[in-house]
């Protein structure tokens, strides 16, 4: 005798209802990520539209830490520095400032402009630099495969004893992007590693520095850009203010350059000293900002797909939408807040943009599962219809 | 022992009291309260952590602390002392959650008109050089040209009557708009801008919608320029051009008119033989 399956309790009901919607809510959070390789959406703008922002093309989350940090009342004066801002000085006026310098005691001097071509009377210009303690002058470096040459250089190269150079490129996603990162040293073609300026005057003025002799390709640091003060010493100010250079590493070059100017994450228009000077700054802190790992943010982005897309199925209501879109508001004000308190407090630099992302991408998933599933329903309906009335037409 | 330790103790909060803090930066009328006397502050002035700063509105301070290298800002109006500010500001910096709120966009919109920052500087130094080699290694400095138009503005001395060195004529258009029109007959390139004053405010000044933010305007010899502004102008607004030799830095002028504006013995100097001429269109 066949025997009737037993009738489901209450619990079995509830828990398959459990593991349908489960179920659901992993396949849409699923069809979300593989969405999110497909279509490129700029999730910058759903965060700077609810926080402020300053509008840039290549914002990423972690400028808006910088940002936030940087707005506090309280700022850190790093006095192991100084920068000598020359102005529109020219060569000669150039070569008595640094005259000067070198009567005012710095530990080192890191000077930020190139003096690519001999000019006239440079004896005065070459006998200031001699005279300097500790120093530093710029070079300019081309890639070439995965090494590095030499591209720009002063004309006395060859010739000046006792000077440490550092390579003044910037590493950028792509030319004019914002500079977030310098470079600690360059594998050079001919061998050996170049280190960059920053480096290089943090190593004169008698930090210990890595050569990185170990590390492939070239080796970055994040720029903390926040809460500094360093101090800038114009041209003309400098009889005055003399006493201020002792014993600091001196940073020498223009702020006011037109073509050395960048974008920072806390601005725009910063010249490439002071971008320089920060990194420096960064360096003599001797703690590094750190990058959270990938994995992390993804399986951040994973859970908050998840809950928001079980929260769009589960939620039977008509306050659905309405409970979703405050969700969505909390959810991004914790990622900021959960972001900025690991910048701040733990030099964390987490990117939680794949999860902004994923929250949009979810809702729009759910919709387009929901609306999927709907179709396909109404084209089985459809099929069966059409099935039953040929049936019936051929009964007839 | 006991003794050593209370003595010790002793030197250490003397030693406290006596740290070393200055006023890193002073913005507004700020003032400092020590020992019962109160002087206007100023940049690099030392203080004690017993002393008071009073701040008004709109003013900003910083604080130097030479222990821990910190700089702490206040812009709260008010008197506080100057531990009470560090202590404070380090409060505030320290509440991550106010910090992020402080940056959502939930609120009201600001009441205020459309604000404008003026960040981008026209970096004319290179095109200049061609347009006038001479000028370009010249610049008025703008704390003489800011406190020479404040002065001719407390003075109340601004008026259309001026006699300017190349004829300026100027128009209001049908919509209640304005437009200016110079012809430099002169030998040598001319600059100028223009900025509007609100009447009666001392710190209500700006680039004017017929000035040129980014820089300023250079008029060539034997060149015309004309300029129109269609939409209503504000008629309690003056539109004020400032008229020189050589090139100055609008921004930095403007700040320092207000500067002096806001301080009468400022804007007290009006030395007429400056190459400077204020033209009101």
């Amino acid at each position: 005798m066949r025997q009737l399956p037993p009738p489901e309790n209450d619990n079995s009901r509830k828990r398959k209802a459990l593991l349908l919607i489960f179920g659901k809510a992993s396949g849409i959070t699923g069809l979300a990520f593989l969405l999110s390789f497909l279509i490129s959406s700029p999730f910058a703008a759903t965060i700077s539209a609810l926080f402020s922002s300053t509008e840039k093309s290549d914002f990423v989350m972690s400028d808006l830490f910088y940002q936030i940090a940087d707005n506090r009342p309280v700022r850190t004066f790093d006095d192991r520095m100084v920068i000598l801002d020359i102005g529109n000085s020219n060569r000669q006026e150039i070569a008595e400032l640094l005259s000067v310098v070198s009567l005012c005691g710095p530990k080192a001097v890191a000077i930020d402009v190139n003096f690519e071509l001999p000019g006239e009377n440079d004896s005065l210009l070459l006998e200031s630099l001699s005279s300097l303690p500790s120093l530093v002058l710029p070079l300019g470096v081309r890639e070439e495969g995965e090494r590095f040459v030499i591209a720009d250089k002063p004309f006395f190269y060859d010739d000046l004893k006792d000077v440490n150079y550092g390579v003044i490129n910037f590493p950028t996603d792509h030319p004019g992007a914002t500079v977030r990162e310098y470079a600690k040293a360059f594998p050079m073609k001919e061998g050996g590693r170049l280190l960059s300026f920053p480096e290089a005057a943090a190593k004169a003025g008698g930090y210990k520095v890595d050569l990185h002799e170990k590390s492939s390709g070239v080796p970055t640091g994040i720029i903390g850009y926040h809460s500094r003060e360093i101090i800038t010493i114009p041209y003309d100010e400098l009889i005055d203010r003399a006493e201020e250079l002792t014993d600091k590493i001196v940073l020498v070059g223009t702020t006011t350059e037109a073509g050395d100017v960048y974008s920072i994450p806390l601005r725009r228009g910063v010249s490439g000293l002071e971008i320089h000077a920060y990194s420096l700054s960064t360096i003599l802190d001797g703690v590094e900002l750190e990058r959270m790992p990938g994995y992390i943010a993804t399986i951040v982005a994973v859970v908050v797909c998840f809950l928001m897309v079980l929260g769009a199925i589960a939620i039977k209501s008509g306050m659905k939408g309405l409970v979703l879109r405050v969700a969505q508001i909390v959810t991004l004000y914790l990622l900021v807040r959960v972001g900025y308190s690991l910048f701040v407090d733990h030099d964390i630099v987490s990117d939680f943009s794949q999860a902004i992302l994923m929250i949009a991408f979810g809702l729009f998933s759910v919709d387009l599962w929901n609306g999927t599933a709907s179709l396909i329903d109404w084209i089985k309906k459809r099929i069966t219809l059409y099935k039953e009335k040929r049936l019936e037409l051929k009964r007839i | 022992m006991q003794r050593l330790l209370i003595i010790l103790l002793l030197a250490f909060g003397i030693n406290t009291a006596m740290a070393h803090y200055s006023l890193f930066t002073v913005v507004g009328d700020v003032k400092v309260e020590s020992a019962g006397k109160t002087v206007k502050a100023a940049k690099g002035q030392t203080v004690k952590a017993t002393d008071y700063i009073i701040i008004p509105q709109g003013g900003k301070v910083e604080v130097l602390n030479d222990l821990d290298k910190r700089v702490y800002t206040s812009i709260k109006p008010g008197k506080i002392s100057v531990t009470k500010l560090m202590i404070e500001a380090r409060g505030v910096a320290a509440d991550n959650g106010a910090n992020v709120a402080s940056r959502m966009n939930l609120g009201r919109k600001s009441q205020k008109g459309t604000e404008k920052v003026y960040v981008e500087k026209g970096m004319v130094r290179r095109s200049l050089a061609t347009y006038d080699p001479e000028g370009d290694q010249m610049e008025m400095n703008a704390e003489t040209l800011g406190r020479y138009v404040a002065s001719r503005i407390s003075a109340g001395t601004l008026s259309s009557g001026e006699e300017a060195p190349v004829p300026v004529e100027s128009k209001r258009l049908a919509e209640g708009g304005l437009g200016f029109k110079m012809e430099n007959n002169l030998q040598f390139p001319i600059y100028f801008n223009i900025i509007k004053i609100r009447k009666g405010s001392k710190d209500d000044v700006n680039i004017s919608p017929l000035g040129q933010p980014a820089g300023s305007y250079v008029v060539l010899p034997q060149q015309t320029l004309s300029r129109e502004h269609f939409p209503a102008l504000d008629e309690d607004e003056e539109q004020i051009l400032i008229m020189t030799n050589c090139q100055y830095d609008v921004d930095k002028v403007i700040e320092e008119i207000v500067k002096a504006l806001n301080d009468p013995d400022l804007s007290s100097s009006n030395d007429s033989s400056l190459p400077v001429y204020i033209h009101k269109i």
